[in-house]
């Protein structure tokens, strides 16, 4: 697969904001304000303004509505769209043109799901859509058990969720099934995550945006992990990234014009994914596996790479054991051997293929792939901190789970120094 | 389930046309209920509304005889959690629930009907 595209366009800023466990029902604290916050922040990163900008893309997705709660006072100066849950519980690509000074003739585009954004700002830049796209990324963490709204809440349900709802299939239920499957497959046991689980917290405290870091800055120990309640077994308490309050924003615009910025370029050379796609609970864990190995091979080859010359990896990590799944896919490491191949110094900064170098979802917060977006650019520009893998001039960012279903699909990023 | 007769494979759940290849003449065939654990889940913690307080229960995803293709959901009843294991042999059993209707269930193959102890001896199997 050639890719005109290759190197066309650039990550030219990143961004995020404050963090906190959930929202304090403070304005100052809400997501409007971390939005605003981590726009702020990523133009300020590659120096431009918001006057600059000519598209918009968002997925103003929510997992709880903050209604029947009453808005706090001292929100109204963020509420613009006319639906009180915009700015609250989620923020829509309008919520930032009404807001944040960009133009209203700029691309607004509202996406069903957090992992398609970027590609889509990629492929509307080098399509010449827009000639610079703002990302944004803002997950709410309200007060209260989480996602417990919707169909889940409901006494009828319709569609393909009635063959799955009834029976207790919800939420965690599909990655417990898909990796009751992978222990099966390849002869392996939940307790065998331990090792990366204990390595993976680790990497989380030495990144000082995430959460542990700032607010719980203790290693996780393999009694710890091995003693923790089930969720939905084998998805246990500390398989499951904690949600919190965050805001993270990009700036992708050519090639050109990144060359003209205040950072250095950090080019896409290769991406792609699948999904959304109408698949039910019920679609087999290996033919997913066949899937996203086959995807995988595409992204290389319009990259016109391979894991070879990969410097670093990060890898989406919703639930701890969706990371091992994609080093397997992108061929990190063969088959069956994600858990072993994270686990190990081979992928430390240090290592052979360094992979998980802020700890993903599971060592900073959830953030639905930001995070690992922001890290690779980062490092990329050589500005990791002490987590900087030495020389890194290639990456591979995974966004999203490798399960594929209405709502949620997956994408990746092949990012260099160079063109 | 659904069956292609154009290409002779199943899919659930039911569509408007075959998702292997395309083809419009669709047909539900009756299966015989028989079938293998393909995977479990144990859940200690739902978010579905009408089964919280039922916990621990288990999540089946069942590959019916007739085909691999032919993969539907639903919960093994008459089992201890500790004792699901992939590859269990199961059997469907019709669950009344509201009204009229009848939802697929499972149970482990040769276990009388209409018994969920969820203790039984392993040894009777």
């Amino acid at each position: 697969v050639s890719w005109e595209q290759r190197g066309q366009a650039a990550f030219a800023g990143v961004g995020h904001s404050r963090i906190a466990r959930r929202w304090d029902g403070s304005p100052a604290g809400s997501l409007a304000a971390l939005t605003a916050e981590a726009v702020a922040s990523a133009l300020d990163d590659c120096g431009l303004k918001p006057a600059d900008l000519d598209g918009i893309f968002c997925a103003p997705h929510s997992f709880d509505p903050w209604a029947p709660r009453p808005v706090p006072p001292g929100m109204d100066a963020y509420q613009m769209t006319g639906d009180p849950e915009d700015g609250i519980s989620k923020i829509s690509a309008r919520w930032i043109g009404r807001n944040l000074g960009i133009a209203p003739d700029a691309l607004h585009r509202d996406m069903a799901s957090m992992f398609e954004l970027t590609p889509a700002a990629v492929d509307a830049v080098c399509a010449g859509a827009c000639s610079t796209a703002l990302v944004v990324r803002a997950l709410a963490s309200l007060p209260g058990r989480y996602s417990e709204s919707g169909a889940v809440s409901q006494p009828e349900v319709r569609g393909d969720l009635q063959y799955e709802l009834p029976y207790g299939c919800a939420g965690s239920a599909y990655h417990a099934l898909y990796f009751q499957r992978y222990l099966y497959r390849y002869g392996l046991a939940h307790e065998d995550l331990a090792p990366y689980a204990v390595k993976n917290r680790a990497a989380g405290l030495r990144a000082p945006f995430g959460y542990y870091y700032q607010f719980k800055p203790e290693p996780l120990t393999a009694g710890e992990y091995l003693s923790a309640k089930w969720i939905i077994e084998p998805v246990c308490l500390y398989d499951c990234d904690l949600p919190i309050m965050v805001a993270a924003a990009f700036v992708i615009t050519t090639a050109e014009r990144a060359a003209t910025l205040r950072q250095p370029p950090v080019y896409v050379l290769g991406q792609g994914g699948i999904g959304p796609a109408p698949r039910s609970a019920s679609y087999p864990y290996e033919a997913f596996e066949a899937d996203n190995a086959a995807e995988a091979r595409r992204i290389w080859s319009k990259a016109g790479a391979g894991p070879g010359d990969l410097d670093l990896a990060n890898l989406y990590d919703g639930y701890l054991t969706i990371a091992p799944h994609w080093a397997e896919a992108f061929g990190l490491c063969a088959a069956g051997e994600g858990i072993a191949y994270l686990s190990t110094d081979n992928s430390s900064v240090t290592g052979r293929l360094p992979s998980q170098t802020c700890g993903g979802s599971n060592g900073v917060g959830r953030s639905h792939g930001a995070a690992h977006l922001y890290e690779t650019v980062r490092q990329l520009r050589g500005t990791g901190g002490d987590r900087q893998v030495p020389g890194a001039e290639t990456g591979l960012v995974v966004l999203g789970p490798p399960t594929a279903r209405a709502g949620v699909g997956w994408a990746a990023h092949v990012l260099g120094r160079n063109r | 389930v659904q069956c292609c007769g154009t290409c002779r494979r199943y899919q659930f759940p039911p569509r408007v046309r075959c998702t292997h290849c395309g083809a419009a003449d669709l047909e539900f065939r009756a299966m015989t209920g028989r079938g293998q654990v393909y995977s479990y889940a144990v859940v200690h913690q739902t978010r579905v509304a009408l089964l919280r307080g039922t916990e621990p229960f288990i999540v089946v995803i069942v590959e019916l005889e007739e085909s691999p293709d032919a993969l539907v959901v639903g919960n093994l009843r008459d089992v201890a959690p500790a004792q699901a294991r992939v590859g269990l042999p199961v059997e469907v059993e019709f669950e009344q629930v509201t009204g009229d209707r009848q939802v697929p269930q499972f149970r482990l193959r040769g276990s009388p009907a209409g018994q969920h102890s969820a203790d039984r001896d392993e040894g009777e199997r």
